[in-house]
């Protein structure tokens, strides 16, 4: 279970990451294509695309990596069982609101697939498949929250807990 | 319900949830969330989906994924190693010497990473043991690197700029020009000042060290100029109309692989680090983004913006006293709260009042990132002083004492900007439009 949970969760990253060198790509053929006079319009939509799937498919890689920023001040001034319970309320509560936000994308991308709807671009797209892209993002960012809350409710460190301790090991000093 | 109570109660909600730990991208989702459930009778699930989806495929905010790899890519290749070399000799000549290597070093960093605690760590960790080597004044060169470091939220290609722009509906390629001259302000102000006090204390700058000709000064520069005309060329092409910010950033990626490539310093190691790190980062900004996008349309039904807007207004709060009283708050927040988040909650919730007072939003944009620079550096929490901290192994009093100098000086330069604000609007009035 451990091992496919976070190969999953590193293979959607590693899927962000492709998407985010595809924006290169099709921004790059736009300008190459426009200085030889070829009509590349519709890489903006494309690209727009891609860059949605690569911040909704990269949320719950960077969660675990401990990037996103949150304010800890107050809650590193907090010791043993009283950290945890409010480690545990917020990872419940953030829980809800993610599992709330990616219910509702499944739910918008599977209504854009039953009444087939398409993209206003130059080149028309079914836009469920784009929007699958964040829908799947945000399930996954949900799978994450959830994830990391049985592990607080188990009494031990997140996973995004033991990547900030680890990046304020490795904060740059010469004179350790 | 009397908007009065409304606003207290989300103000409160979010206080509480920051206070505990939740991720700020989340909290301003639940913020937008529990505004809509409570106050109105919309669908809010529907106008998340709906919204953040709009939101999140705007052509605009391509440039920020590229921009942050492109960052990524010369942050991995030899640049920060040389830029102690480079520079040096240049700088030796000067008054308050090698102390200004910070200031340039910074100012060139801040182009490529566009992020401040970043720039002050990379730069400080090469400066600080040669300047401590050659027996510098020490609140000299640790107060300028905590100024200096912030240079990164201003000058282009600013990430922070990209985010304003976005939340705030304002064209990113004027923003960027428009960065360029306080930019510079910002630089000639930081470099003035190390020039006066080392004239004034003559003793207390070490003899020259380095003496070279023109051909080894450009040498020990070889692989740092590239990297200056790189970035000129990105806000260059900007500027002349050549390129969208977009477009722009994806040549600099080009050219930024190209450069990396040709110094031997990329290997699919270094570039899946550098694409993996971006990801990473785009992410992080992009969905603090998302919850503000979904924040603005929430607030916009409780009507809370507007009520704000329309107090304000009865105050009868000049322009000059409401930037007065922005900057205070402003410097207040910074103290919890990071730059983008602060410059995506004003655009949710502040920017009616601005619009109201007859601001130009552009102007207000360098306004934002101006104040959100020196809050930086503002004790106890600024992010900057907290890098230098572990850099240095002084207390945390030393170095916010010794960054005060600096401090002043970005309070001095939104006053500057307030009293001239043609510092900003000369460049972006003179551009051409793209296409």
């Amino acid at each position: 279970m451990r091992a496919v949970l976070d190969w999953l969760y590193r293979a959607s990253g590693v899927l962000a990451g492709v998407f985010l060198v595809g924006i290169a790509l099709m921004t790059l053929a736009q300008v190459g294509g426009r200085a030889l006079g070829l009509a590349t319009r519709s890489f903006d939509d494309f690209a727009g695309f891609a860059m949605a799937a690569s911040f909704f498919l990269g949320l719950a890689w960077t969660l675990r990596c401990g990037e996103h920023i949150r304010v800890n001040l107050l809650v590193h001034g907090l010791k043993g069982r009283v950290r945890r319970a409010v480690e545990i309320v917020c990872l419940a509560a953030s829980l809800f609101v993610c599992g709330y936000f990616a219910w509702y994308s499944i739910d918008m991308t599977w209504t854009s697939y039953s009444i087939g709807d398409v993209s206003q671009g130059l080149v028309p797209v079914q836009l469920w498949i784009p929007q699958s892209g964040m829908a799947l993002g945000l399930l996954m960012l949900a799978i994450a929250l959830a994830d990391d809350l049985v592990v607080a409710l188990g009494g031990s460190l997140t996973s995004y807990e033991l990547a900030e301790a680890a990046k304020a090991d490795a904060i740059p000093s010469f004179e350790r | 319900m009397d908007q009065l109570w409304v606003t207290i109660v989300l103000l409160g909600a979010l206080a509480v949830m920051l206070a505990a730990g939740i991720w700020i991208a989340i909290a301003l989702l639940a913020l937008g969330f529990i505004g809509m459930v409570f106050f109105t009778d919309s669908p809010a699930g529907l106008l998340m989906a709906t919204t953040v989806w709009g939101s999140s495929t705007s052509w605009a905010l391509t440039a920020l994924p590229l921009f942050i790899w492109m960052g990524e890519i010369l942050f991995r290749s030899r640049i920060s190693e040389d830029m102690f070399n480079g520079l040096a000799p240049w700088m030796d000549a000067l008054p308050g010497r090698l102390v200004h290597c910070n200031i340039i070093g910074c100012g060139i960093f801040a182009a490529i990473s566009g992020s401040s605690t970043a720039t002050c760590a990379t730069i400080g960790k090469i400066t600080i043991p040669e300047l401590r080597k050659r027996n510098y004044d020490e609140a000299m060169y640790i107060g300028s690197l905590a100024g200096a470091g912030t240079l990164g939220l201003m000058i282009p290609p600013s990430i922070i700029l990209i985010v304003y722009g976005v939340a705030a509906d304002v064209s990113i390629a004027r923003l960027f020009v428009a960065g360029v001259l306080p930019g510079i302000l910002l630089v000639v102000l930081f470099s003035g000042y190390i020039a006066i006090w080392a004239l004034l204390n003559p003793g207390r700058t070490p003899p020259r060290s380095v003496r070279m000709t023109l051909w080894q000064k450009l040498w020990e520069g070889r692989f740092l100029i590239p990297t200056v005309l790189l970035i000129a060329a990105v806000i260059g092409s900007i500027y002349a109309g050549i390129a969208s910010p977009t477009e722009s950033a994806a040549l600099g990626v080009l050219g930024a692989l190209i450069l990396s490539a040709s110094t031997g310093g990329l290997n699919w190691k270094t570039f899946s680090e550098s694409v993996m790190g971006a990801m990473r980062t785009s992410c992080m900004i992009a969905f603090i983004l998302t919850g503000a996008a979904f924040l603005t349309v929430g607030m916009g039904f409780t009507g809370v913006p507007r009520a704000i807007a329309e107090t304000i207004t009865r105050m009868g709060l000049t322009p000059g006293e409401l930037i007065g009283v922005l900057t205070l708050l402003f410097l207040v927040l910074g103290c919890f709260l990071d730059g983008i988040s602060m410059v995506v909650l004003t655009a949710a919730v502040i920017l009616p009042s601005v619009r109201a007072a007859g601001i130009d939003l552009l102007w207000f944009g360098i306004f934002i990132v101006l104040v959100v620079e020196a809050a930086q550096v503002t004790p106890p929490v600024g992010f900057n002083l907290y890098v230098l901290q572990a850099l240095t192994r002084r207390d945390m009093f030393y170095v916010a004492r010794v960054s005060l100098p600096f401090f002043c000086l970005m309070v001095a330069a939104v006053a500057i900007i307030w009293a001239f604000p043609e510092i900003v609007s000369y460049l972006p009035s003179k551009m051409f439009q793209v296409k």
